[in-house]
């Protein structure tokens, strides 16, 4: 998109053009954004853009910057050299950032955006007209898939991706789920990291049988192909695209026998806190088969994860968790089995389709556990509520 | 440095990742796209932005038909020229390395030949009419009259594009016969049919008693069962009928709220703000039982030889008995179906049932039972559809699937009905009267005609013979709006004049528009779509 203005701003002439991009290329770029070409991925999106458009029109001085607008050095006395401003940038924080620089330093602003189909251009000139933040912006309501699927960063996430995508994936209609990365490519999400996500949606299938026929002592467990699938073969096949995690720290995938012996022990980063076999920490408090919202007392020196704390009145569950306790990853991992088992069973007796219900114990038990464990992955720290049924 | 200016070395427009970003239209949408051939005449810079956003999607082949040379003024302006290094050389064949770069999997060409030479002899017209569709950018006034009627003379020819612009005006139309749309992506929620309800879902409503569940269950009956509950009831009371004046409406509504036990029983709520799909539903929407009426195109006799290269057999279907070609068989014979599935004594009089259901304060088991009964009742209505297709249509060879797509689609479906080119102009009364109440977009839409008969005849641009030319359309009593001179002043200020940013928001506006007419999805402009880059606006005309 901003590609195609930089195209149109050169060709019709203006004298002197500052680029300034954060990002570098992406081979998922090169389809859509035709100033690059294959061997400049991973450079700077300014720089190549700048030199590829400069030909054009050897008139035109472009001065290339590989950097975030939001940093200190592109002050007002920064923003005010210039006689306009075009904004072609793909987040709320950053938008709202260059409008109040533009207004404090009186420059025209063109502001623009584009999702799918839909697109907006809005000038914003001090006085004169409505500005960016004139009109209130609604919070998206979703979350990214990206940020679901791939790359979580608070425990909402994990909730929502067990509760939205993992019940229905395995225990759901077998139905093309492509219809979420279909939107989420149409708005522009990383194309490579979908194409991903697609692949990872075939392997489904698989645990999906396994699920629905009866168990016998040739096969492995369902529960542990589920397990294997989801914890360490996708999140194996998501570490081994570098890009992602760069700026974030990667996941790790886990392993189903350490865990249940004791031993697997998740790498301690300074910047995170784990849940690991040993937690000691309080817990969030528990009524009768609600998790009650937020109000979390954590032990000061913990560095465990707050974790969701099971509602369940299943049998198995029920008593190792009167007294509230947190669950362990040990833990986690022994409901994680015993709830998928118990939700096999039932598709095995006849169920069609299981959904989430937060009334239903199996369901909530499964995500509860599934919800934690990706957690343990992802390294998510627990500053915030864990609400699964509230969400 | 210009001339080393490549878009790819190698591209990525394989596998996965090509389907990523075009997955707008599905697989269905992609394959359409890949087997299309679009003829572009001209190469200039609005031809090549248009080009640009078809080869990056991936059309599978594209003939620039061009005779002129590159001028300065092409350098200077077109991004796919090599800037002034080109000047001199045939622009087409200037302009298709840096078009052909963008994607490895289209096969593009230049033709250095002037359309007026090719729609000489019979070859050059057979030429032409071999192409998915044509587009042509400012072409002359008379080269566009004898390409329209060439291309009007059969249904199955290609449609035409014809895009004009000067400065910063421009309007584009697309010429075609019948247009047949089974996936318009439109986001009107289909029939929930509650007002006919099925057996199964009536059933439900029937056996449901308010005061026999406990308050949790209450609390979480659908909305879709409250509303056929309190329907029926209302009825039996109104000799039958469903609330209709808005005091009937808030009446009923009343008696819905009355039902709530307690205040956040939201699932009430729920059934008093659906209750609008009360008095909306109907069985079949008039924009669907129009379509019934509408006898299929049937494509002139021609000598045998020729009438079978153009069709595919699975098209042909014998009509009365005479051995003509339909145009669009398929689709008509979807749609007569359709008018008798709707009209089957045992069936509802409703278009086909879709399965989808929205979302609602329910709990999973209730959510669950009505999924698999509207899921059930659907799959009974589609083998009805298909058993009465087989019936009408024993021999027509259809792929099952695009039944089941035209049966999920039922509620969308769209028939377009087209003009030939310059077929509205004729029209002086229809012409003046847009000219009172579509004020602007018919001022510069005439404004552009002016312009290309000016051109045509070899006489100076002004503003005088511009405004003449205009009163000779609308009829030399008819006082002209001020819009005209507004208009008439951009052109005469700009008439030659492609503009890069015109021919970017062009291109990507009419490769958008085309791409819609290659995929037979989503509904493309029926009529004159006028744009003007002054005040920023766009505008239809002549529908």
């Amino acid at each position: 998109m901003r590609i195609f203005s930089v195209k149109n701003v050169v060709m019709v002439g203006f004298g002197q053009i500052t680029l300034l991009d954060l990002d570098t290329i992406d081979l998922s770029n090169l389809n859509r954004q035709f100033l690059f070409r294959k061997k400049d991925v991973k450079q700077s999106k300014a720089l190549v853009a700048a030199k590829t458009a400069s030909a054009f029109n050897p008139n035109v001085h472009i001065t290339p910057l590989h950097g975030n607008i939001k940093e200190a050095q592109f002050d007002i006395a920064w923003f005010s050299q210039f006689d306009i401003v075009l904004n072609a940038l793909d987040n709320l924080d950053a938008r709202r950032h260059v409008n109040k620089m533009c207004l404090a330093a009186n420059v025209p602003l063109v502001e623009s955006g584009t999702a799918g189909y839909l697109g907006q251009v809005q000038p914003i000139i001090k006085d004169r007209t409505e500005c960016f933040d004139c009109a209130p912006k609604p919070t998206p309501k979703s979350f990214p898939v990206c940020t679901i699927r791939s790359t979580p960063s608070q425990p909402i996430h994990c909730i929502v991706w067990a509760k939205s995508y993992l019940v229905p994936q395995l225990f759901g209609e077998d139905e093309e789920s492509g219809g979420e990365l279909d939107d989420a490519e149409n708005k522009g999400e990383n194309a490579q990291e979908i194409a991903n996500l697609r692949k990872e949606a075939q392997a489904f299938k698989a645990v999906r049988a396994a699920l629905r026929t009866p168990p016998s002592s040739e096969k492995p467990e369902a529960s542990r192909l589920a397990f294997e699938k989801v914890f360490r073969t996708d999140i194996l096949n998501l570490l081994s695209m570098s890009d992602m995690w760069r700026s974030r720290d990667p996941p790790v995938p886990l392993n189903f026998d350490d865990i249940r012996n004791g031993k697997f022990d998740l790498p301690s980063k300074p910047s995170k806190s784990k849940t690991n076999g040993t937690a000691t920490t309080e817990t969030t408090a528990k009524t009768n088969g609600s998790i009650s919202n937020g109000s979390s007392s954590r032990s000061s020196a913990s560095t465990s994860t707050e974790t969701l704390v099971n509602g369940s009145s299943s049998k198995q569950a029920s008593s190792s968790l009167k007294d509230q306790r947190e669950l362990s990853l040990r833990e986690s991992l022994e409901m994680f089995v015993s709830s998928t088992d118990r939700l096999a069973a039932r598709l095995r007796a006849g169920e069609d389709t299981i959904s989430f219900d937060k009334d239903d114990d199996d369901t909530l038990d499964f995500v509860t556990a599934a919800a934690n464990l990706r957690s343990a992955a992802y390294g998510i720290p627990s500053k915030s509520r864990w609400e699964v049924k509230g969400r | 440095m210009i001339g080393s200016f490549g878009m790819r070395d190698s591209i990525v427009h394989t596998g996965s990742d090509q389907q990523t970003i075009y997955r707008l239209w599905a697989a269905s949408g992609q394959s359409a796209l890949e087997s299309s051939r679009i003829l572009m005449l001209s190469s200039s810079a609005t031809s090549t932005a248009i080009m640009k956003n078809l080869v990056l999607p991936g059309i599978g082949h594209f003939t620039l038909l061009d005779s002129t040379t590159v001028q300065p003024a092409d350098a200077g302006n077109n991004f796919f020229l090599n800037g002034f290094l080109s000047v001199g050389k045939s622009r087409a064949e200037e302009a298709l390395p840096l078009l052909n770069e963008l994607n490895d999997s289209v096969n593009g060409a230049a033709v250095v030949k002037s359309v007026e030479q090719v729609l000489e002899t019979e070859e050059g017209r057979e030429w032409i009419r071999s192409f998915t569709l044509v587009i042509a950018h400012n072409p002359l006034k008379g080269t566009l009259e004898t390409l329209s009627r060439l291309l009007w003379e059969d249904p199955a020819n290609p449609p035409l594009m014809v895009v004009r612009s000067a400065g910063f005006l421009a309007d584009f139309y697309i010429q075609f016969h019948e247009h047949c749309i089974i996936e318009p992506h439109s986001e009107t929620a289909p029939s929930l049919r509650l007002t006919k309800p099925f057996p199964a879902l009536q059933q439900w409503a029937d056996s449901l008693d308010y005061k026999a569940v406990d308050p949790t269950e209450h609390a979480h009956i659908p909305f879709v069962v409250i509303l056929i509950k309190e329907a029926d009831k209302w009825r039996a009371e109104h000799d039958g009928n469903f609330p209709k004046t808005s005091a009937e409406k808030d009446a009923f509504k009343a008696r819905i709220r009355a039902l709530q036990l307690k205040l956040d029983e939201e699932n009430f709520e729920e059934a008093e703000a659906q209750a609008v799909r009360l008095w909306r539903e109907v069985g079949v929407p008039s924009d669907i039982s129009s379509l019934f009426s509408l006898s299929p195109l049937e494509d002139p006799p021609q000598a045998p030889s020729s009438q079978q290269a153009q069709h595919s057999p699975s098209h042909s279907v014998a009509a009365n008995g005479v051995p003509r070609q339909q145009h669009n068989a398929i689709f008509h014979a979807l749609l007569r179906t359709l008018e008798k599935f709707v009209a089957d004594p045992e069936g509802s009089g409703c278009l086909p049932l879709t399965s989808t259901l929205p979302d609602m304060k329910t709990d999973t088991e209730s959510y669950v039972k009505l999924q698999r009964l509207y899921k059930n009742r659907s799959r009974e209505e589609n083998a009805r559809f298909k058993e009465l297709l087989k019936v009408q249509y024993p021999d027509l060879q259809i792929d099952e699937s695009l039944v089941d797509l035209f049966v999920k689609n039922a509620h969308h479906i769209k028939l377009l009905r087209g003009k030939r080119w310059g077929a509205w102009e004729e029209d002086r009364a229809s012409v003046g009267s847009a000219l009172e109440f579509m004020t602007r977009e018919t001022a510069t839409h005439l404004a552009l005609s002016a312009l290309s008969t000016l051109q045509s005849k070899g006489i100076d641009v002004t503003v005088g013979a511009l405004t003449a030319e205009i009163q000779q359309y609308v009829g030399l009593g008819v006082e002209l709006p001020g819009e005209v001179e507004v208009a008439v002043g951009e052109v005469a200020r700009s008439p030659t004049a492609d503009l890069p940013n015109t021919a970017a928001f062009l291109g990507g506006m009419i490769a958008q528009e085309a791409i819609k007419m290659i995929t037979k999805q989503y509904v493309p402009v029926n009529g004159y779509c006028v744009v003007d880059l002054v005040d920023t606006w766009t505008g239809i005309v002549g529908q």
